[in-house]
């Protein structure tokens, strides 16, 4: 039995994990001892989610959907050889290249995937294919707070680890963000804390276990983080317990957010959103005068039509109070997925290259044209949540999705499926036949990641390098070689790798300040190094700005007034009078949000989608896995209700209920819950067969394009009998190789 | 001689200030019964009430009422804990009845995972033997330990032995007496 060191493959942390390999199969994993991430821990799904490795259900060789022996999209999918499955592809490209241009071509690429693997994806893309039409999941997650962070404070990451909240963060608020569902280990880091005595805020509409725990916990109504946190910066600056020295020498703007606060004084807000004046009061003094403080959010400041307003009052909150740049303060993105800081570092985005320039910079466009050989698209790519949209609009003909199940990730299913049925080309790379590969044309199968060797990038922008454990089974291949093939098919240079280690020093020329200075060998024998890392001799940047410089262009951080309007119709407008009002200069970060789709009496409840601690996201990991799956008191697909809703629509406990938005009908159980609001229903969305993003809608933010992940639903009883029934069309729906959809007719609300 | 940790039962407590709700524990005993040869089955569960979050798992009664009223000798009071003889259980559920703590069900082996397949899980029929599913302290446990205490990442979970227990007390009293 041999012993492997891998990265754990779900959530940010980037847990290493060792694996007992016998007979190329895992037989066990544990937490490794002597690294800085989790030091020996690990949580259920790192501990227990390995089945799906060696599962019978492994893609092994290329699928075309073929009738009567050749391509066709009415046909049925057939076993190929690599070399007829990319020689389609590659004709297939260049034919809608030649006659609709390189913009009729759009990838999806994956935080799954290598550091490695990304790059020459978005080399191939940018320079073979010609087209800035990239995006990865960072879309529908921290989209928002890498746009946010950047206008604000110069860079779109964490700023600090998270070992240093158990050691020596003091005060810890956590905003949106439920790490003891979606991140374990991280959590454990706040407990250690809590342990320590740190004082803990939470700002979050459910109950969460953290929030539990909490010292203060603001329970605030779905979607109204922006009146909190203005009341909070009101309490903070009408109290002076603001910090005057480092604001007048670091930053710009004050004044403005000083201004704009004046109408959300803790007892206003307390009468629009039912916080308790007192609690944001406490809130506020506790996160200004305990230091270091640190802010950990997630999807809870994100998912918004005003995502990035949110991110803005997160900085408006640090740079008031001086909560940055130093042992235990900062602000911890708490990043979904293995690879997903380091996805963005690679430029897998519409509108930023791998050295996180913009793809319209021409310093920077002049720089890759050299160092790949090629000339260069200057406009911004399409985002992923605008795909079905360009799709349906003809203006995308092939689509191209590694490692994703957008069919189960993103937003108004109903909507995906219909762009899917319509697309001259679907293209998906996956380990398995999923909900989304199984709407494809050609499907490429791929490694996984204890069958490769390359580098990730966690949410604290630890790069660490991941080790093959084991060979892979089937006629399959690692994304990059995947890629560097069609390339090849494609006649295009620049493509020749051998190994990923190849790929690696290129990237170290491609970003020099960010990866310059870390080799296989550093990183390895240093057990990983934060970004910026710009030479050999460079120890990595554990902790940004340190010397309170920030990131932006003259090195002070920007104060960005964020407003809130009770009716999504006036944000423009309010953003208007804004900069009209405090005379801001016309590129200055700002921003106006609402509820995006207010509950209403057609459809009353307010549906928040959340994560369960057993599943990762699609579930096409962990629910391969046994000890997962039936071992961790899974209820399943839920609706989760508390008594009083429950009570008022006659529902109890385990009763089946039809849900309904204007988006898609589910089926679901019934879980009744004291951890949610009056009126608010939170679902998870590991399940096809109760699939909560069939409800959700297409509202997203207005900068980034994050979808909101919400919608108003309604919903009714039903029979046990009628319950099945729905499990079988939604079978229908998704476990088969035709596409169906149901049509919902567009509504402005 | 009778040896002061053979007087009362061992138990493993949680404590619910350290516990944050990851449920590594039922995943760790769920993969302790099965290498067991038990029914593959966590024995503890975690709870999430409106005040908290914590696993809830036999208390090893030292006059467990589970044992005293199991018809067929099924549960016993053993020498460590309350031990359960799965192939004579019966299933008849009177030490759920008897159980003050809501710490023992009655079920089977839930059965395997085909995720692509809810539809025939919810009509099929019951395959297992059904028996009480209890903490037994991971007795046969290759390797010794107690899966869920030694994978909780916080903490909260502890093997609690009469002789840690008895300094528990004393340091308690000694606390509250003030002297």
């Amino acid at each position: 039995m041999k012993e492997t060191r891998v990265i754990c493959p779900y959530c940010g942390t980037g847990c290493n994990v060792d694996l007992s390999i016998e007979d190329n199969r895992i037989v066990k994993a544990k937490g490794s001892c002597g690294n800085y991430v989790n030091d020996g821990e690990l949580c259920l799904k790192g501990l227990y989610g390995w089945d799906y490795v060696g599962a019978n259900d492994r893609l092994k060789k290329p699928l075309i959907r073929k009738k009567d022996g050749v391509f066709s999209k009415e046909g049925t999918f057939e076993e190929v050889s690599w070399d007829e499955a990319l020689e389609l592809i590659a004709s297939k490209m260049k034919e809608v290249k030649a006659q609709h241009g390189s913009d009729a071509i759009a990838g999806n690429f994956s935080s799954r995937s290598t550091l490695e693997e990304n790059y020459v994806a978005q080399k191939f893309m940018r320079s073979v294919v010609g087209t800035n039409n990239i995006d990865h999941c960072a879309r529908v997650c921290h989209g928002p707070t890498v746009a946010g962070l950047a206008q604000t404070i110069g860079c779109g990451s964490s700023t600090n680890s998270f070992t240093e909240i158990g050691e020596h963060s003091n005060c810890i608020m956590m905003i949106g963000s439920n790490p003891e569902n979606a991140h374990p280990i991280a959590a454990m880091y706040i407990q250690r804390a809590l342990s320590r005595g740190a004082k803990l805020i939470v700002i979050d509409p459910i109950k969460t276990e953290l929030a539990k725990k909490a010292d203060v916990h603001l329970q605030l109504k779905p979607e109204h983080n922006i009146p909190i946190l203005n009341a909070i910066l009101h309490h903070i600056i009408t109290n002076n317990l603001q910090d005057t020295n480092f604001i007048s020498n670091h930053t710009n703007g004050f004044e403005y957010v000083k201004e704009v606060i004046k109408d959300y004084s803790p007892e206003a807000i307390e009468k629009t959103s039912g916080v308790p004046a007192e609690l944001i009061k406490k809130a506020a003094q506790m996160y200004a005068t305990i230091k270091p403080a640190i802010i950990t959010h997630g999807m809870g400041i994100t998912h918004f039509n005003h995502g990035v307003g949110n991110v803005f009052n997160i900085s408006n909150l640090i740079l008031s109070t001086g909560n940055i740049g130093s042992l235990g303060s900062g602000d911890l993105a708490i990043r979904g997925q293995q690879n997903v800081q380091g996805a963005c570092d690679m430029g897998m985005l519409p509108d930023i290259f791998p050295n996180g320039k913009k793809v319209f910079d021409k310093e920077a466009i002049k720089f890759y044209e050299e160092l790949w050989n090629c000339k260069l698209d200057n406009k911004v790519g399409v985002r992923r949540t605008d795909i079905p949209d360009v799709i349906l609009e003809d203006k995308v003909k092939i689509f191209w999705t590694v490692g994703e199940n957008p069919v189960i990730s993103d937003p108004n299913t109903n909507r995906l499926l219909k762009a899917l049925a319509h697309v001259d080309l679907y293209i998906v790379q996956d380990l398995f036949l999923t909900e989304t590969a199984l709407k494809a044309d050609i499907v490429l199968p791929a490694v996984s990641n204890s069958e490769k060797t390359g580098c990730y990038t966690n949410a604290e922008r630890r790069v660490q390098l991941n080790h093959q454990a084991i060979s892979p089974v089937g006629d399959i291949k690692n994304d990059w070689q995947i890629i560097c093939a069609l390339a090849k098919k494609m006649d295009a240079q620049g493509f020749d790798f051998s190994s990923s280690e190849e790929i690696w020093q290129e990237i170290r020329v491609a970003d020099p300040n960010r990866y310059g200075g870390m080799s296989y060998a550093r990183i390895d024998k240093e057990k990983g190094l934060h970004w910026p890392c710009p030479s050999e001799d460079h120890p990595g940047s554990p902790i940004l700005y340190m010397n309170k410089e920030f990131l932006t262009p003259d090195k002070k951080g920007n104060f960005a007034p964020v407003i809130f309007v009770d009716n999504k119709k006036d944000i423009e407008k309010a953003e208007q009078d804004l900069a009209k009002r405090l005379k801001l200069p016309s590129t200055y970060p700002h921003m106006a949000g609402s509820v995006d789709e207010p509950a209403d009496e057609e459809y009353p409840i307010e549906l928040l989608t959340t994560r369960k601690v057993y599943h990762y996201t699609v579930g096409t990991m962990t629910r391969r896995s046994p000890a997962l799956e039936n071992g961790a008191d899974i209820h399943g697909p839920c609706g989760e209700i508390n008594q009083s809703t429950a009570a008022a629509y006659g529902v109890q406990d385990g009763d089946y209920i039809a849900v309904e938005s204007r988006y898609g009908r589910i089926a679901v159980k019934v879980e009744v819950t004291p951890v949610v609001p009056d009126k608010v229903m939170q679902m998870s969305f590991h399940y096809w067969e109760g699939h909560a993003n069939e409800l959700t809608s297409e509202g997203a933010d207005a900068i980034t394009r994050t979808p909101t992940y919400k919608a108003a639903v309604k919903f009714h009883k039903i029979s046990n009998q009628e319950y099945a029934q729905v499990l079988i069309e939604k079978k229908e729906k998704f476990y088969s190789q035709k596409i169906t959809f149901d049509e919902y007719e567009e509504v402005e609300i | 001689m009778l040896n002061l940790d053979e007087r009362t039962n061992k138990y493993i407590a949680s404590d619910p200030h350290k516990c944050i709700g990851c449920h590594t524990c039922m995943s760790a005993c769920y993969e302790s019964s099965k290498a067991r040869g038990k029914v593959s089955k966590a024995r503890l569960i975690v709870y999430n009430t409106e005040h908290g979050t914590l696993p809830n798992q036999c208390h090893q009664c030292d006059d467990a009422p589970c044992a005293n009223i199991c018809p067929v000798g099924a549960l016993s009071i053993g020498l460590d804990c309350i031990e359960l003889a799965e192939e004579k259980c019966i299933g008849c559920k009177m030490c759920t009845l008897a159980c003050p703590f809501g710490c023992i069900e009655v079920d089977c082996a839930p059965a395997s995972v085909d995720y692509y397949d809810q539809i025939s899980l919810l009509r099929m029929p019951r395959l297992d033997k059904s028996v009480a599913i209890k903490c037994d302290l991971c007795q046969g446990l290759e390797g010794g330990g107690h899966a869920c205490v030694d994978i909780c990442p916080t903490e909260a979970l502890i093997f609690v032995t009469p002789t840690m227990e008895r300094n528990n007390i004393k340091e308690k009293a000694i606390k509250t007496l003030n002297i």
